[in-house]
């Protein structure tokens, strides 16, 4: 299973970020990107980039972490281009629409790639502190912030298992001749059907075992120690000035362009 | 899902709807003429079986999975960028979603497959508002374009998911006991 915006280890300064600084930087970012003027995006797009190049991470990577989304992206840019109110047009697409809607792209497009570099530079557990940290506050809510980290490590967990039951199964069939592509509509339903029930009566016993064994371990529902420890070092100390000189700068540019 | 009534059954059971939904952007249900990928299947199942609070909990495990960065958004998407992007809303609608069709669903006892069908229905009408509701302030569409934009294409394939996973949900909910 390949996919882009995975994390690959490394050793570049992204890397050596606090996550939960990184996942501070991309929330903030994230508002940025959709409520900055039209100039702006375009720079805050070449930013992106430079980030990326700086951190070794590949173009190449982040224009595949795209490509799913492709056809959307043509969507959202037809949506602008041909519906726009604008009188001016040429041939039924009108130029400030499109220009418009270039904008909406870019935006997407920037968003994509912050979230792309956040999470090929962070590992999946670190992640999960960083979640489990700003999801601290819900605690007071009476929220159980600890029991959704566990929660999010089972599912990482059960995510490959459920697949390979589900692929066990469809060669199962395969292996008695069944042929999905030669049946008809009514016979394609009852097979998904007899597939999803089968796959999930298997999976529902291995959530008993598991909260069997849980239990017998002695879980418990309360505050829990992790083994991820997290440490803001000078270099987090360092980004978080320049980043929040840049959000200045940045903020009174939009204030003086609008 | 408070300390006091919640089971580390219950645990177990969110995390693997949760894990569920996620697989489900992998899953495609093969009907022509659009395969579709089974994701809002599985928010319907996880829904009525495991009731509202729960299955609330397992849409929200399944955004988590995508904000660390697996690539379970619908189109192989990940990152918290998405929940503010054009189509976040049907995300953020997928947690309040899965809290009402499973409060809905287990109002009645002895629920059959045509009161599940109509809580799915609410369901899906809730997830489709917010869905809409946040496309066209993201993607600064007029609210009738988002419309036609980010629900027309997906209404016949989701009707369908509501008819199996009900059928799904009938079938399953005495195996289930959380």
């Amino acid at each position: 299973m390949y996919h882009a915006g995975t994390f690959i280890t490394g050793k570049s300064f992204l890397y050596k970020l606090d996550p939960r600084v990184k996942l501070a930087f991309i929330i903030v970012l994230s508002v940025f990107i959709l409520w900055s003027a039209p100039i702006q995006v375009y720079f805050l797009g070449v930013a992106l980039l430079v980030a990326a190049l700086a951190s070794k991470i590949s173009i190449r990577s982040l224009a595949q972490s795209v490509k799913p989304l492709l056809i959307f992206i043509i969507l959202i840019f037809l949506a602008h281009a041909l519906f726009s109110d604008s009188n001016s047009s040429f041939a039924g697409i009108s130029m400030s629409g499109a220009h418009e809607g270039f904008i909406v792209v870019l935006r997407f497009l920037c968003l994509i790639a912050a979230a792309v570099l956040l999470t090929m530079t962070t590992a999946p557990s670190a992640l999960i502190a960083a979640v489990k940290y700003f999801l601290r506050p819900l605690k007071y809510l009476r929220v159980p912030v600890d029991d959704i980290a566990v929660m999010i490590m089972l599912a990482l967990r059960l995510m490959p298992i459920l697949l390979l039951r589900k692929e066990k199964i469809e060669n199962a069939q395969k292996a008695r001749c069944y042929d999905v592509k030669k049946a008809g509509l009514m016979a394609r339903v009852r097979s998904f059907l007899s597939l999803i029930i089968t796959v999930l009566l298997a999976v529902f016993r291995r959530a008993d075992e598991l909260a069997l064994a849980m239990e017998a371990r002695g879980y418990a529902r309360e505050e829990r120690t992790s083994a991820t420890t997290m440490k803001i070092t000078p270099l987090d100390h360092a980004a978080i000035i320049i980043f929040v000189i840049a959000a200045i700068i940045f903020m009174a540019l939009k204030y003086y362009l609008s | 899902m408070t300390r006091e009534n919640g089971s580390v059954r219950g645990i177990v059971y969110a995390a693997l709807f949760g894990a569920l939904t996620a697989a489900g952007a992998f899953i495609i249900i093969p009907l022509p003429p659009v395969p579709i990928t089974a994701q809002t299947f599985f928010l319907n199942v996880a829904a009525v079986l495991l009731g509202g609070p729960l299955g609330a909990a397992s849409q929200f495990i399944y955004i988590m999975l995508g904000v660390v960065g697996i690539p379970v958004f619908a189109g192989g998407k990940a990152g918290l960028g998405v929940l503010f992007g054009p189509t976040g809303g049907y995300l953020i609608g997928f947690i309040i979603g899965a809290f009402v069709i499973g409060f809905i669903a287990n109002r009645k006892k002895d629920a059959g497959l045509l009161w599940y069908v109509f809580s799915m229905s609410i369901g899906m009408v809730i997830i489709y508002t917010i869905g809409v509701v946040q496309l066209s302030f993201v993607a600064k569409l007029s609210l009738i374009k988002a419309a036609t934009v980010g629900v027309l294409p997906f209404l016949p394939g989701d009707i369908l998911k509501i008819i199996l996973a009900a059928i799904v949900s009938v079938k399953l909910k005495n195996r289930i006991k959380v």
